[in-house]
């Protein structure tokens, strides 16, 4: 591996022999380490801090910018930002409106009319649902929840 | 030295990795099945692949239970031809647990309310307060002694009896869900099905899932209380769930099998908290049912394990802890 650099670096796996030559042996691999392998841990090291911040950055993003998805039946019917004040048309049935962040069902067709009883969303995980439609709204994207879930 | 090297450099990678790693991970989903909102997030695992399992275990079980459901197996059983009928393993079980449930609760949960339900039907665009002829004719079919449980095969005494597992199905689905999840290994999700809340393990960080509790009567996501859980299950049941108001008066959707109208309670809501997913959906009724100094009782003779939160009409919440 190391021969010719210097004539006395021995590659690790030779034979037993004790006394001087192993002391000898040890320093070499100190020398080798030191050369290859401080690159190579070096690399591992930034590339795994690389993945690390690059998740923290991606996480701090996805929990500044939560979303508005809407399903009917099991299917996504569309994904909107919370950020820009809108009024969306669920198919016939329901209306929805996003407004300064936080989202609330304004008109529903349903009879039982539960989810326009429902109080506003706005932060991930929450969700208003018609079920008589089969519609969810729920937000996504956030990280930063209170609670993570309501037994109704 | 290379050998020696390269786990420590492997450690070190998962280390930094792990900080986030728990992030990446998760996986949820949310779905309409048994005309209930299945919300199910899973942390551990191979959370895409396990939440895709979840759900075809949700379909499954919505054509078994589905008293609504045309061609569900419930269905069909309602609507059979004799009155002794082979079923599948997890349709006997929950028609099992709901006869115990029956038993132990001395008649006041019944899983054959269904005549009386769809009479009452809390679900209309615009419900009315049947007639009594009506309740009483109702009421003649309902009775669960008449229905039993040998092996997979159900007996019915009479042909006019039906089942409805309303009461106890969503417990039952989501203990099978919490089932399978730890089965594969998965040791951090949470299910909410309907309301009904299920914990997985704890949370990816080791602390408990923070599960907020309905304000009775309040809008729809208003919180009153916050309750830790891990490994365990919170089910709430109420007045408040579904009702309508018809000359004043308030009906609401958990009817007494013994008179056939809405039962007179003081309850507004009683939330189970318990490792026993089958056990708190149904107790959760019961409790509304009978009372609250029954219900102390019935927790007592049975040796429960469970919490308690009863809120009364004038909204004091009492806990029963061990």
């Amino acid at each position: 591996m190391a021969e010719g650099l210097d004539e006395n670096i021995k590659p690790i796996s030779a034979e037993d022999d004790f006394g001087e030559e192993k002391s000898y042996n040890i320093k070499s691999g100190i020398a080798l380490w030191r050369r290859a392998d401080l690159i190579l841990i070096c690399f591992w090291i930034f590339f795994a801090l690389g993945l690390f911040l690059f998740s923290i950055f991606n996480i701090k993003n996805a929990a500044e910018n939560p979303k508005l998805e809407i399903l009917i039946g099991n299917e996504i019917y569309g994904e909107y930002e919370l950020s820009e004040d809108r009024t969306i048309n669920i198919g016939d049935g329901n209306i929805c409106e996003i407004k300064n962040g936080s989202v609330r069902m304004t008109y529903a067709d349903c009879p039982d009319k539960t989810c326009l009883h429902s109080r506003e969303i706005s932060k991930a995980g929450e969700s208003i649902v018609c079920l008589p439609n089969h519609v969810v709204l729920k937000i996504t994207g956030g990280s930063d929840r209170e609670i993570d879930t309501v037994a109704e | 030295m290379k050998s020696s090297l390269f786990p420590i450099v492997f450690i070190l990678y998962i280390i930094l990795l792990s900080g986030c790693g728990a992030e990446g991970k998760e996986a949820s989903g949310t779905g309409v099945y048994f005309d209930t909102v299945v919300d199910i997030r899973i942390c551990d695992g191979d959370a895409d692949k396990l939440l895709a399992e979840c759900f075809d275990i949700c379909e499954e079980m919505e054509n078994v239970f589905s008293a609504q459901k045309e061609g569900s197996e419930l269905y069909r059983l309602n609507h059979r031809n004799s009155n002794s009928v082979e079923v599948s393993d997890n349709l006997a079980s929950c028609i099992k647990a709901g006869l115990y449930y029956g038993e132990i609760s001395e008649g006041a949960f019944d899983i054959t309310v269904l005549p009386l339900r769809e009479l009452w039907d809390f679900e209309a665009e615009d419900p009315s307060v049947p007639s009594e002829s009506e309740i009483k004719e109702a009421l003649k079919k309902v009775d669960y002694q008449k229905v039993h449980c040998e092996g997979n095969t159900i007996i019915f005494d009479d042909s006019d009896t039906q089942i409805d597992l309303g009461g106890i199905a969503k417990g039952y689905i989501s203990a099978k869900l919490k089932a399978y999840l730890l089965e594969q290994g998965c040791n951090s999700a949470l299910i909410n099905l309907g309301g009904n809340v299920s914990a997985v393990g704890s949370k990816t960080d080791g602390s408990e899932w923070n599960v907020g509790i309905q304000e009775p009567f309040a809008e729809r996501g208003t919180v009153f209380d916050t309750v830790q859980i891990d490994n365990r299950c919170v089910v709430s049941s109420g007045t408040y769930e579904r009702y309508f108001t018809a000359d004043g008066k308030q009906y609401h959707h958990i009817l007494d099998p013994g008179t056939g109208y809405p039962v007179e309670t003081k309850l507004q809501q009683v939330s189970v908290i318990g490792t026993d997913d089958v056990l708190c959906d149904a107790l959760s009724t019961i409790c509304v049912l009978i009372g609250e100094d029954r219900a102390l009782e019935l927790i007592e003779n049975e040796a429960l394990d469970v919490e308690v939160i009863f809120i009364d009409n004038n909204h004091e919440e009492k806990w029963l802890r061990d």
